[in-house]
C-alpha cells in the first residue's frame, strides 16, 4: 500500500468521526457578543479600578483638545512603544509627548482589557493606569496573579529609562492601594532582530520575549517555546528563583514586590501529597527539600526527602499536587546496586574485604590506584554531562570501561546545578557531585559494598553464566509472584496494564527481576529480588 | 504536479482568508464555510494531542469561538491554517494543563469509538484506530498535520517546534508502522476467510 493511500483513508476517516458542532459554534458566538454589551452594561462597584477609568475617561477630554493644536508630525510618529503584559498583552504607542497614539490588544484577554475605550491622545500616563484599572476589574491582576511586566522601546535611552522609571513606580502605586501587593518587572526593549523573530514567531510581544530568553538562557533545563505559554506571574516566580538560587538576578529586568505564590500548594500541602504517597510518617523524614520548577510544561515542585533507607524524588503539580513522576532508590552505605548499563552483568564478583585494595569486576584491566590525584577542572563555561562524568572518573582514578553507571543526572539543588554522578567500579561504590558550571567537584563518596560482598560469598559461590541459568534454590519466588509483588505495588489489575516485561538476571551477585510495563501515560519498572521477592527498586515515571 | 499544488494552496489559504475576515463580520455564513474547510484539519490535529475523542470534540468547539473573538485582529500572512492549527494547539496545551495530565483512553475504548463511526469503510476504520493506538504522540501529530491538513513536512516542524530531519525521520517511522499493521490486519483477515 502507499503512503498516499494510507493518508487519504485517514483523512477521510478523520472528517467522518469529526463531530458537528457548527450550530453550537454560531449560537456561542452570538452569546458571547452580547454577553460582552451586559457586563459593560453591569459594573457598579466603585472600585479604584473604576474610579482610575474614570479620571482616564475626563482626561481623554482634555488630551483631545490639547492635542488639536499640535502638528501632524510630533503627533502621529511613535517615539515609544510601552507593552504591558501580565496575561493580557498590550502595546501603547505613544508620540514624542507621551501622547497615545494607538493601544493594540496583542491577544484576546488584551482586547478584553481594552473594550471600547478609545485612548487615541490621552496621555500616556492616564492610558496606563486606565488599563491597569480595567485589569484589576476584570480579575487579570489579582491576590493569585499579582506580576505585570512593563517593556519600554524608545530610541532615546535616556528618554526610555525615564518612562520605565516611572512607569514602574506608577503602576506600583496603584497596585499597593489595593488590597494585594503588586509585583512589577521593568525592563528595555533592546534592539535585537532575533528576540523580534522569536516574538512573532510566538505571537507574544518583544517584551515578554525579552523576558523568557533571559530567563531560558540563565537555565538550561528551559526552552523558549515551553515558556511563552507561562504568564508573567509564573515567569516571575521561575526568575526569582533563579536569582534567589544564585544563578543571578536577570541583567536587564528592574523587579519591585514579589511574584504571588498564592495559587500554589504551600509546603504543608506538598508534604502531605508526598508524604502519603511514599507512605511514610514526616517524623522519619530528612533532608526534605522543594523547589518550584518548570516541567512538562507545567510549573512543578520539585520534591526531594530521605526515609528509611530510601531517596526519594517526587515532581508534583505545583497547583493540584498531582504527583508527575516519582522515584524512590535505596541510598544505604553498601546497597543492593543496581547497574544500568552492565557490560557483563553475568560474571560473578570476587568478594573482598579489604578497603584499600580497588579490584576491577571485570578483571581485565588492573585498577588505577585510588592515589591518583584528583583532576580538577576549573572552565568557566558551563560544561556537559560527558565532561562530567570524566571529571568524576578521573577523580575516582577508574576508566570508563570498568565503570557500571548508575546515575548520572543534571540536578538543581540549594541553588546550584550539578551533575550528580553515581557508579560503581571494582567493589566500590562511588558518588560524585560535579558543579555545572565550573566543573568542581562539590561531593564525593566512596564506599565498599561491603554487604553486598557478604550476601554475594554467601548466595553465589559459582559465577552464573548465563540468565537462563536458573538455579532452583536460588530462585525461590516465580515470575508469576514478582510480576503479582509488582502489580499490587503500583496499585493495578492485570488488565490495566501493557507491554509487560519480565526478565530474570543477575547483577552483582543478586538474582532478580527486571520488570517493565506500561500503563495509562506511565511507564513503571521494577526490580525484584528473586531469592526474597522484596522491591529492589522502582520507578514510574511519566512517559510521551 | 507541484505547480498545480502550489496554485491550489495559494487559493486555500485566500479563500479561509476570506473566511476569516467575514467571521470578523459576523458573517455567519462565513463562519459556515471555514468550519466546513478546516474541521477535519482542527479535530484530527487536537485528536492526535489530547487522544481523547470528548476533548478534541471539546477543542474543536472552543476553537471556533476564538477565531471569532481573535478574527477582527487577524492580520493575514497566507498562513490561515497554520494560525488557526496553533491555536487548536494552544487550547490543547490548555486543556492538558487544567486536566494535569492525559485524558488517556484505553485500546478497547478506542475500537469502540472507531466502530462506533459512521461513513468509513473497515480500512479507514483500521487506519484511524492504529494511528490512535499504535504511533507516539509526536508521530501522530505529525501524520495527522500531513494526512489531513496537507501540511509539508516543513510547515509541521515550524507548527510544533521540531527539527526538520526528525519530523522526516518520524513521518516515514509512522507509516511504515501503519503499513505494517494493515498487512498484518490484512493478512489476518484473509485467513479468517
Amino acid at each position: 500500500m502507499k503512503n498516499r493511500e494510507i493518508e487519504a483513508k485517514l483523512k477521510r476517516s478523520v472528517s467522518a468521526a469529526a463531530p458537528d458542532v457548527l450550530q453550537q459554534v454560531i449560537s456561542d458566538c452570538k452569546e458571547q457578543k452580547g454577553r460582552v454589551v451586559y457586563m459593560e452594561e453591569t459594573k457598579k462597584k466603585k472600585s479604584i479600578a473604576a474610579r482610575i477609568a474614570a479620571v482616564a475617561a475626563a482626561f481623554v477630554v482634555i488630551a483631545a483638545g490639547v492635542t488639536g493644536f499640535q502638528i501632524y508630525r510630533t503627533n502621529y510618529r511613535v517615539a515609544s512603544v510601552v507593552e504591558l503584559d501580565v496575561n493580557p498583552s498590550i502595546e501603547i504607542q505613544a508620540n514624542g509627548k507621551e501622547k497615545v497614539i494607538d493601544v493594540i490588544g496583542r491577544n484576546k484577554d488584551g482586547q478584553t482589557v481594552i473594550g471600547n475605550m478609545d485612548f487615541k491622545g490621552s496621555g500616556l500616563d492616564v492610558t496606563v493606569n486606565a488599563l491597569i484599572g480595567s485589569m484589576l476589574r476584570n480579575g487579570y491582576l489579582s491576590e493569585l496573579a499579582n506580576s505585570i511586566l512593563i517593556s519600554v522601546d524608545n530610541d532615546d535611552a535616556a528618554k526610555g529609562a525615564d518612562l520605565e522609571r516611572r512607569l514602574a513606580a506608577e503602576i506600583n502605586e496603584i497596585l499597593q492601594s489595593n488590597t494585594f501587593e503588586g509585583a512589577v518587572l521593568s525592563q528595555q526593549i533592546s534592539d535585537n532582530a532575533d528576540i523580534k523573530k522569536l516574538a512573532e514567531q510566538y505571537d507574544i510581544t518583544v517584551g515578554k520575549a525579552q523576558l523568557i530568553q533571559q530567563i531560558a538562557a540563565k537555565n538550561p533545563l528551559y526552552n523558549f517555546a515551553d515558556l511563552t505559554t507561562l504568564s508573567i506571574n509564573e515567569l516571575n516566580l521561575l526568575r526569582a528563583n533563579l536569582s534567589d538560587s544564585g544563578d543571578g538576578a536577570l541583567d536587564s529586568v528592574n523587579a519591585i514586590g514579589n511574584a504571588s505564590d498564592k495559587a500554589y500548594l504551600d509546603e504543608a500541602a506538598v508534604k502531605k501529597v508526598v508524604f502519603a504517597h511514599a507512605d511514610v510518617k514526616e517524623a522519619d523524614v530528612r533532608g526534605f527539600r522543594m523547589e518550584l520548577d518548570y516541567e512538562h510544561g507545567l510549573l512543578v515542585y520539585e520534591v526531594e526527602f530521605y526515609a528509611g533507607n530510601y531517596e526519594y524524588d517526587y515532581d508534583v503539580d505545583a497547583v493540584n499536587g498531582t504527583i508527575i513522576s516519582n522515584d524512590k532508590e535505596w541510598e544505604e552505605t553498601g546497597a543492593l546496586p543496581i547497574p544500568e548499563t552492565g557490560q557483563d552483568k553475568t560474571q560473578g564478583q570476587q568478594p573482598t574485604e579489604q578497603l584499600t585494595e580497588q579490584k576491577d569486576t571485570q578483571g581485565q584491566q588492573p585498577a588505577a590506584q585510588q592515589t591518583q590525584k584528583p583532576t580538577q577542572q576549573q572552565t568557566a563555561a558551563a560544561i556537559d554531562q560527558a565532561k562530567a562524568k570524566e571529571i568524576a572518573f578521573g577523580h575516582a582514578g577508574v576508566a570508563e570501561n570498568q565503570v557500571s553507571l548508575v546515575k548520572a543526572k543534571l540536578d538543581y539543588d540549594d541553588g546550584i546545578q550539578k551533575y550528580e554522578i553515581e557508579f560503581y567500579a571494582g567493589n566500590y561504590e562511588y558518588d560524585y557531585e560535579i558543579n555545572a558550571a565550573d566543573g568542581s567537584i562539590l561531593k564525593h563518596e566512596k564506599e565498599l559494598k561491603r554487604q553486598q560482598a557478604a550476601q554475594q560469598s554467601s548466595q553465589a559461590q559459582q559465577p552464573v553464566t548465563g540468565s537462563q541459568n536458573q538455579n532452583g534454590s536460588q530462585t525461590t519466588v516465580s515470575r508469576e509472584q514478582a510480576k503479582a509483588t509488582a502489580l499490587s505495588h503500583a496499585g493495578l489489575a492485570e488488565n490495566q496494564i501493557r507491554e509487560y516485561e519480565c526478565e530474570l538476571d543477575f547483577d552483582d551477585g543478586v538474582k532478580k527481576y527486571e520488570i517493565d510495563f506500561k500503563s495509562g501515560n506511565y511507564e513503571y519498572s521494577y526490580d525484584i529480588n528473586a531469592t526474597t521477592g522484596s522491591i529492589i527498586k522502582f520507578e514510574k515515571e511519566y512517559d510521551d | 504536479m507541484s505547480y498545480l499544488s502550489t496554485v491550489t494552496e495559494t487559493e486555500r489559504e485566500a479563500q479561509l482568508d476570506r473566511y476569516i475576515a467575514g467571521v470578523a463580520k459576523e458573517d455567519w455564513e462565513a463562519m459556515t464555510q471555514l468550519y466546513n474547510a478546516t474541521r477535519a484539519s482542527v479535530y484530527g490535529f487536537a485528536l492526535s494531542i489530547l487522544k481523547n475523542p470528548q476533548d478534541a470534540e471539546d477543542v474543536l468547539h472552543d476553537c471556533y469561538l476564538q477565531i471569532h473573538a481573535a478574527a477582527p485582529g487577524y492580520r493575514s500572512q497566507g498562513k490561515a491554517l497554520a494560525w488557526i492549527l496553533t491555536i487548536t494547539r494552544n487550547l490543547c496545551m490548555q486543556k492538558l494543563r487544567e486536566a494535569g495530565r492525559y485524558q488517556h483512553i484505553e485500546a478497547e475504548d478506542w475500537e469502540k469509538y472507531v466502530e462506533a463511526q459512521s461513513g468509513m469503510d473497515s480500512e479507514d476504520r483500521l487506519v484511524l484506530l492504529a494511528c490512535m493506538e499504535r504511533l507516539s504522540d509526536e508521530e501522530r501529530q505529525i501524520v495527522m498535520l500531513h494526512a489531513v491538513s496537507g501540511f509539508k513536512h516543513r510547515e509541521i516542524a515550524k507548527l510544533l517546534k521540531l527539527p526538520l530531519p526528525t519530523v522526516l525521520s518520524k513521518y516515514n517511522r509512522a507509516l511504515k508502522k501503519l503499513k505494517q499493521y494493515l498487512l498484518k490486519e490484512n493478512a489476518y483477515e484473509e485467513q479468517r476467510n
